[in-house]
């Protein structure tokens, strides 16, 4: 119940505050909601599994996201910016479909 | 309060559950797909950690939170940037017109100028020969009669600069003494053309409905375009509801003089007659 609260109260918080994100962090956003994404296909996998554990949901969550965010700063002071966000979207998208078909399987037994 | 990593290679060591579908990868993608649920979810702890298994949980919910409140923002913002966006493509396109507007007043104001100019000098006086090049040049405006060609593509079909041309180019076989498109003017240096998309005669750029006005004697530029095939050409395009031709007389038609720069000659000189006869 209380995670689902959490969900609500995410959208609630950003329809009604609608914070402005910096325009410096800006190109940063949509590769961190695909690496938040991708932590949070796992830890819905790990649930079905009955393995997860909100302590590292958590950890894998922010890291997820700092890192991302982070190749991606690196390559645009790089100048290689896209190309790495390429890679960072292949890894992450390798992943999520990954988990997100083990899930699946154990619900669709398929 | 933790075990042996799943991805160790060591052999006498207790192993950690594993997923049924693990095994060794070979590939790096393939490594990537088959640790896709981070290595830390199949440790087991003991001790402070050990019954932080459940789902409902206030860390949880933090992140979701998270999650959802970036998720969020991100929708926002690209809502709110694409009426922007529509703004930018307006503000360009009015950039345009104002630009197209500017070049009008200029050419007008070029022309007016041009005209003082000529007038100064006292070159109003122009000799029934100078009279005479300047019509035939399209320097000078001109009415009579002749013939008024439309040509107004349906939505989605393109005529090309070429299609014009040939029919232009019927137009003086069978007799035109003057002719414009679009209200250009044909000069003695006229081109038509096709530059990005869009048809230029004269560096000006035209658009659909093309007009075509030619003066001259109408029975022999009909015979022509009849001859020639160009009517059975537009015609059969017509009948393909492609575009609507129509050739009509039109009486005491006004044709522009064309631009000072399709008229005016800076480079070529005549030949003096004794050279130019041998």
């Amino acid at each position: 119940m209380i995670p689902v609260l959490g969900l609500v109260v995410g959208v609630a918080v950003g329809l009604v505050l609608q914070p402005e994100v910096p325009v410096a962090l800006q190109p940063y956003l949509p590769i961190a909601i695909v690496a938040a994404l991708d932590a949070v296909v796992g830890a819905l996998r790990a649930v079905g599994e009955k393995r997860f554990d909100d302590r590292v949901f958590v950890v894998s969550f922010v890291s997820n996201v700092l890192i991302a965010a982070f190749i991606v700063f690196l390559g645009d002071q790089l100048g290689v910016g896209s190309q790495l966000s390429t890679g960072v979207l292949v890894v992450l998208g390798i992943r999520i479909f990954a988990n997100a078909a083990a899930i699946r399987r154990r619900v669709f037994h398929a | 309060m933790v075990s042996t990593p799943p991805g160790s290679t060591s052999t006498d060591s207790p192993r950690p559950q594993r997923t049924p579908y693990s095994r060794e990868a070979t590939g790096l993608l393939d490594q990537i797909a088959e640790r896709a649920l981070d290595d830390d979810y199949y440790l087991v702890r003991s001790g402070r950690y050990s019954r932080s298994r459940g789902t409902n949980t206030a860390a949880t919910a933090v992140v979701l939170a998270l999650f959802m409140l970036m998720v969020t923002i991100t929708a926002v913002q690209y809502a709110q940037d694409r009426p922007s966006r529509s703004e930018t493509r307006d503000a360009l396109l009015s950039d345009i017109e104002k630009g197209q507007s500017n070049q009008a007043d200029l050419l007008a104001q070029a022309a007016s100028l041009e005209a003082e100019v000529d007038a100064l000098r006292g070159v109003q006086e122009k000799s029934p020969e100078a009279l005479g090049d300047e019509l035939a040049a399209g320097a000078s405006a001109v009415t009579g009669d002749g013939l008024r060609i439309s040509i107004e593509p349906a939505a989605g079909v393109a005529i090309s600069d070429g299609e014009l041309r040939a029919l232009v180019n019927e137009l003086w076989i069978g007799g035109a003494e003057a002719i414009a498109v679009n209200g250009q003017r044909w000069g003695a240096l006229t081109s038509l053309r096709a530059a990005g998309g869009a048809i230029t005669i004269n560096f000006t750029s035209i658009g659909a409905p093309y007009v075509i006005t030619a003066i001259g004697d109408r029975d022999t530029i009909r015979e022509r375009l009849d001859a020639s095939g160009e009517d059975g050409y537009w015609e059969r395009r017509q009948s393909q509801d492609e575009l609507t031709y129509d050739v009509s007389d039109a009486d005491d038609q006004v044709l522009p003089a064309a631009p000072d720069h399709r008229t005016t000659i800076t480079r070529a000189t005549p030949v003096p007659p004794e050279e130019g006869t041998s």
